[in-house]
């Protein structure tokens, strides 16, 4: 793995590329797109071994934090969904260059699969693949799943007359609306959260897309295609579902899904 | 302020990275760099990007900082020397140093860690020379009578108002004389380091102060049936002679990772704050 900086000075990204392994690279390259906050903490180490896997399986790979997020420049209250937008364009633009792959195929998790669908729709070359899991598209579940998890933390950690009034955060500073899982969400970041997950996509510049969920979120996976309104080759394959539940757990920053890296590897494998 | 990403150890494996005070901004020459190590699991960028922004905060007051993933963790490779852990980590910490010198970092250092963090900060200062301080964000725990007084005094409050002490006790009772081998853990979860005992703790802080290093230790409410007031560290350990080498607080609101907003900015303005008053930084 190849740790980078990439983008503009004073706006760069933090990037860990793995070059394929082995003398048969594919012509297709990888591009990793993480979930948002607690969520990317806890994805860390996941992105990180299906990176390895693919880069070992001959994909040039690349797993990137968006501006304000992970090792990247900036604060988080400084950033929105369209900044993170045009940063999945700017991460393509520098794996192609490392990797001189022709094609990429994308795979988001979570918030991370919402903003790489809207990223697609305005790629210069149609991506190859496009592998969402657990994309999200009802911004008010989404928020009151971290809310819970959030409350869920303080009500097991701290007795109740020590439990802060998480609100008291937008006295401190009137840009915040909230503050989830220890990360800020700001109103221009919420405003942001409504518009891309609730507005259905423009034409997916995509090969195929696969829609990675659990066998029980069969409404989500409906209500995903009917977001994704002009996508092409649409399939669903069936995987454990992203635990939101677990964040709340200091261990569950280790938690990895074998069994999903295995599917995503497998499906990529696919990939023409 | 500038950063840069730094790779070291055995095939450089290991990577971490800097943060520099930008032009303009005073570094004495005897500036400590600050070295912010991974909590549990949590890659280098600390749990809610913590480490980040003490990086970033500590840069802006003159004193560089670096972030490093331990082998295995992160982004750093996973170490094949089949080493003890404690000797691995010592070894990676010793590493990270001489990576920092060669960098222009200066070579004194001040380690900060929270949780398991903090056994990598005791066992750096016990160590190393060139360790000048270290900050523990919830080090070792050892209650006192009055800590478990005000615990279970609050939990019998809070079970009375809530009409379910009867319904508590019953189940404390049935778990008590149920037939079973697996009780002994049940309350702590999983369980990865093992605590060292009192005298050996207090050994450890009256070796680092007998060395001239400085230590900021915060407790967290995270625990609050093992550390529930602000004295108690005084209760349970003594005054340490009065050394003004140490600064032991408690942030009673917060929880074991500093989750809620506010308080990671009165953690990280505390932190910042001891690290001018200590190092006369700008």
């Amino acid at each position: 793995m190849i740790p980078l900086r990439f983008g503009p000075a004073g706006r760069a990204l933090f990037g860990g590329y793995h070059p394929p392994a082995g003398p048969a690279a594919k012509s297709t390259a990888v591009l990793l797109c993480s979930p948002f906050g607690q969520e990317a903490l806890r994805a860390q180490r996941m992105l990180r071994l299906l990176a390895d896997r693919l880069a070992r399986n001959g994909y040039a790979t690349l797993r990137f934090d968006y501006y304000g997020t992970g090792d990247s420049d900036g604060e988080c209250t400084e950033a929105d969904c369209q900044d993170w937008i045009r940063d999945i364009d700017l991460a393509e633009q520098e794996l192609r260059a490392r990797s001189g792959a022709r094609r990429t195929a994308w795979i988001g998790l979570g918030l991370g699969a919402t903003l790489a669908t809207h990223a697609a729709t305005v790629v210069s070359r149609d991506l190859a693949g496009l592998l969402l899991w657990d994309a999200i598209i009802d911004t008010a579940q989404y928020l009151q799943n971290l809310r819970q998890t959030h409350d869920r933390m303080f009500e097991r950690e701290l007795p109740p007359d020590f439990r802060p009034e998480h609100i008291a955060v937008t006295r401190q500073d009137d840009r915040l609306v909230d503050q989830l899982l220890g990360f800020p969400l700001t109103a221009r970041l919420l405003d942001s959260l409504l518009d891309v997950a609730n507005r259905p996509t423009r034409a997916v510049r995509a090969d195929s897309i696969t829609l990675l969920a659990a066998e029980e979120d069969h409404e989500a996976v409906a209500a995903l295609r009917a977001w994704l309104v002009s996508g092409r080759n649409v399939s669903h394959v069936p995987v454990r579902r992203w635990a939101t539940a677990e964040f709340d757990d200091l261990v569950a920053s280790g938690l990895v899904y074998g069994d999903v890296i295995q599917t995503l590897g497998a499906s990529i494998g696919k990939l023409p | 302020m500038i950063e840069k990403l730094l790779q070291f150890g055995d095939g450089g494996g290991l990577v971490g990275t800097m943060t520099l005070p930008g032009a303009g901004t005073t570094t004495g020459t005897t500036t400590p760099c600050f070295i912010l190590f991974n909590s549990g699991f949590i890659h280098r960028v600390g749990p809610h990007r913590l480490n980040v922004r003490l990086a970033r905060a500590l840069a802006r007051s003159g004193a560089p900082a670096f972030r490093f993933d331990f082998s295995g963790l992160g982004d750093s490779l996973r170490s094949l020397t089949g080493a003890d852990d404690e000797i691995r980590t010592g070894e990676e910490l010793a590493a990270a140093m001489t990576t920092l010198t060669a960098a222009g970092a200066g070579d004194r250092f001040v380690l900060v860690g929270l949780c398991s963090g903090t056994d990598q900060c005791l066992a750096g200062a016990m160590r190393d020379p060139r360790v000048a301080g270290i900050v523990l964000l919830d080090p070792w725990t050892y209650p006192t009578f009055r800590t478990r007084y005000n615990f279970y005094s609050r939990r019998v409050r809070e079970l009375l108002g809530s009409g379910r002490l009867l319904a508590t006790l019953r189940r404390k009772l049935a778990r008590r004389t149920a037939p079973s081998g697996d009780a002994g853990n049940a309350a702590g979860g999983l369980q990865f380091r093992t605590q060292p005992s009192r005298q050996e703790f207090e050994r450890w802080i009256r070796t680092i102060l007998g060395k001239g290093i400085r230590i900021l230790a915060v407790y967290s409410g995270g625990f609050p049936e093992d550390y529930n007031y602000a004295t108690q560290f005084r209760d349970s350990h003594g005054t340490f002679d009065d050394s003004p080498l140490l600064d032991v607080r408690y942030i009673g609101a917060a929880n074991h990772t500093f989750t809620d907003l506010v308080l990671q900015e009165a953690l990280l303005a505390g932190i910042v704050e001891w690290a001018r008053a200590t190092n006369k930084l700008s």
